[in-house]
C-alpha cells in the first residue's frame, strides 16, 4: 500500500503539484559557490532517482560524492601515467552498485584505477568482495573468505541479474556481519 | 454501442473499450467536465547539452505564444517498472545545475515545460477559460515537440529518444470540510462508512493502479487517485487525478502521440466508469 501511494502520479501537474520531488541539492549550491565564474568544463555526475526510490537517496548521495571525487582526477593523477576515469567505467560502476545494494547494504569503498577504470570493495572481518570495472565498463568480481580462499571469481554484467545474484548474496552477508559487529 | 450512465454503465463502457477505444464518437462526453488541468508529456533520454541557457533559446521562437518564462526545479524521472522494487537510476554527465523552464501564455492557461529529459504541455483552467478539449492540447504538444526536436537537431545536441509517455487529467470537485470524508457521492463503488464507531472520516483518499494492456510497450499503468487538496486562501476541494504512463512502442513522436490517444480514451472511459450518475448529471453528460 505504501508503495502504491508513494508512486508518482501526475508528475507534470502544476495547479496542485505533488510534494516530494527532487529539488536542487545543497551540493549544487556548494559547487556554484566554490567555482564561480568561467572555468574549465568540470566532469561530474548527479544521480536522479525515481520518486519511488526515496529510501536510496543516501546511497545515491554517497555514490555521487565518491564518483565525482574520482572524476576530478586528471591525467597522471597517480604521479605517473594514470588515465582519467572514463564515463563507461562510471556508468557500469553505478549500475552495479545499485544492482548489488539495497537500502540496508553496507556501501562499498571506491578506488580509481590507473587505466581509467574503477574498483569497488567491501571488506568485513577478513572477508572481501572486490569488483574491478575497466575503462570500457567491463566488470569482474572476486571474493575471498577469511582464510583468503577464492569463493567467487567471475565476470559481471550490470544488466544480467543472473551474473549478479552470487555477489548480491555476498554483499548482503557482509552487510549483516558489519551491522552486527561480527 | 455507447457508454451508458445507468446502473450497468460499467459493463457497457468496458464493451466500448473492447470495440474501439480510440473512436472519439464512442467516448463518454460531458458538457461541463470538472477537468482543471491536462498535461501531456514525454520523457526522453537525457540531453546534457539541453541546459537552461540553451533551452532559453526557444524563448524567441515561442515569445508570441508564450511570453512568460519561469524557472522551476527539475522533475525526477518517473519510469514504469516491470516490478515495483526495480531500480531506475538516471545518470547525467554535465553541469550540476539543471532546471525546468516554464513557457506560459499571457493568461497562463497554456504551459510548455522543458527540461533536459522532459517535455510536457499543459492546459490549465484559469479565470474560467473553457476546456479546449483533448485534440487541441494534443496539437499543441505535437507542435511543441517538433519545435524542440528542430532546436535540438540544429544545435547537434543529440536525438530525442522518447522513453516514457504520460497523459494526466486532473479534475477538481468542489466540496466543503465535511465532504472531504464523503467520497460515496463521487465514486460509484465507494460505500459510506456510517457504521464506523468513530463516525465519518474527516478525510478520505482512494488510490488505484490498473495495468493497461495493448497500449505502448508494457508495463503501462493507469493511476487513479481521489484525494483532498486545498490551495492557499481557497476552499477545500477533492482532486480526481487520472494518469496513464508507460513506454511507447517506438521512440519517435508518432508512437508517443498514438500512446496519448489510447491513454486519453482509457482515462475518459475510466472517469465515466468510476464516477456516479449524480455527478454525471452535474457535469451534464451528453454521451
Amino acid at each position: 500500500m505504501t508503495q502504491l501511494l508513494d508512486r508518482p502520479i501526475a508528475t507534470g501537474a502544476t495547479l496542485y503539484p505533488q510534494a516530494g520531488r527532487d529539488r536542487v541539492e545543497r551540493q549544487d549550491a556548494e559547487d556554484f559557490y566554490l567555482q564561480p565564474g568561467p572555468s574549465a568544463p568540470k566532469r561530474q555526475i548527479f544521480i536522479q532517482l525515481s520518486a519511488a526510490q526515496g529510501n536510496l537517496r543516501w546511497l545515491a548521495d554517497h555514490v555521487q560524492n565518491e564518483v565525482n571525487a574520482m572524476l576530478a582526477l586528471g591525467d597522471g593523477w597517480d604521479g605517473h601515467r594514470a588515465k582519467p576515469i572514463t564515463e563507461e567505467a562510471v556508468g557500469s560502476t553505478i549500475g552495479l552498485v545499485f544492482a548489488l545494494c539495497d537500502d540496508l547494504s553496507l556501501p562499498p569503498q571506491f578506488f580509481p584505477l590507473p587505466d581509467g577504470g574503477v574498483q569497488i570493495e567491501w571488506h568485513v572481518g577478513g572477508e572481501a568482495m572486490e569488483v574491478e570495472i575497466d575503462r570500457s565498463g567491463d566488470a569482474h568480481g572476486l571474493a575471498t573468505d577469511r582464510a583468503g580462499a577464492v569463493i567467487f571469481d567471475s565476470s559481471l554484467e550490470p544488466t544480467a541479474i543472473e551474473t549478479l545474484l552470487p555477489v548480491q548474496t555476498i554483499v548482503r552477508r557482509l552487510s549483516i556481519r558489519a551491522a552486527s559487529g561480527r | 454501442m455507447t457508454g451508458g450512465t445507468s446502473g450497468d454503465g460499467l459493463v457497457s463502457s468496458r464493451m466500448v473499450v473492447d470495440d474501439n477505444p480510440r473512436d472519439p464518437a464512442q467516448l463518454p462526453d460531458f458538457e461541463d467536465p470538472p477537468v482543471v488541468e491536462v498535461a501531456l508529456g514525454v520523457q526522453f533520454r537525457p540531453i546534457p547539452g539541453l541546459r537552461p541557457v540553451e533551452i532559453a533559446g526557444l524563448r524567441e521562437q515561442w515569445r508570441a505564444e508564450y511570453p512568460v518564462v519561469l524557472d522551476q526545479p527539475p522533475l525526477a524521472p518517473a519510469i514504469e517498472q516491470a516490478t515495483s522494487g526495480a531500480h531506475t537510476t538516471q545518470l547525467v554527465f554535465g553541469p550540476a545545475l539543471q532546471t525546468r523552464l516554464w513557457f506560459l501564455s499571457e493568461d497562463q492557461s497554456s504551459l510548455v515545460q522543458v527540461q533536459h529529459d522532459r517535455l510536457t504541455v499543459n492546459w490549465r483552467k484559469l479565470d474560467g477559460v473553457p476546456y479546449p478539449r483533448y485534440p487541441a492540447v494534443r496539437e499543441k504538444f505535437g507542435r511543441s515537440f517538433s519545435d524542440v526536436q528542430e532546436f535540438v537537431t540544429d544545435r547537434d545536441l543529440g536525438p530525442l529518444d522518447i522513453t516514457q509517455v504520460e497523459a494526466n487529467y486532473i479534475n477538481r470537485i468542489d466540496t466543503d470540510d465535511e465532504g472531504r470524508g464523503h467520497l460515496e457521492g463521487i465514486l460509484r463503488h465507494w460505500s459510506s462508512l456510517a457504521g464506523h464507531h468513530l463516525g465519518d472520516p474527516e478525510e478520505a483518499r482512494v488510490a488505484m493502479v490498473f495495468s493497461v494492456p495493448a497500449v505502448g510497450t508494457p508495463p503501462v499503468r493507469l493511476y487513479v487517485e481521489c484525494a483532498p487538496a486545498q490551495q492557499v486562501g481557497q476552499a477545500p476541494v477533492l482532486l480526481l487525478t487520472l494518469t496513464v504512463r508507460g513506454a511507447p512502442l517506438t521512440s519517435d513522436v508518432a508512437s508517443a502521440l498514438q500512446f496519448m490517444d489510447d491513454a486519453h480514451a482509457h482515462i475518459v472511459h475510466s472517469f465515466a466508469e468510476l464516477t456516479t450518475d449524480a455527478m454525471h448529471e452535474h457535469w451534464r453528460r451528453s454521451r
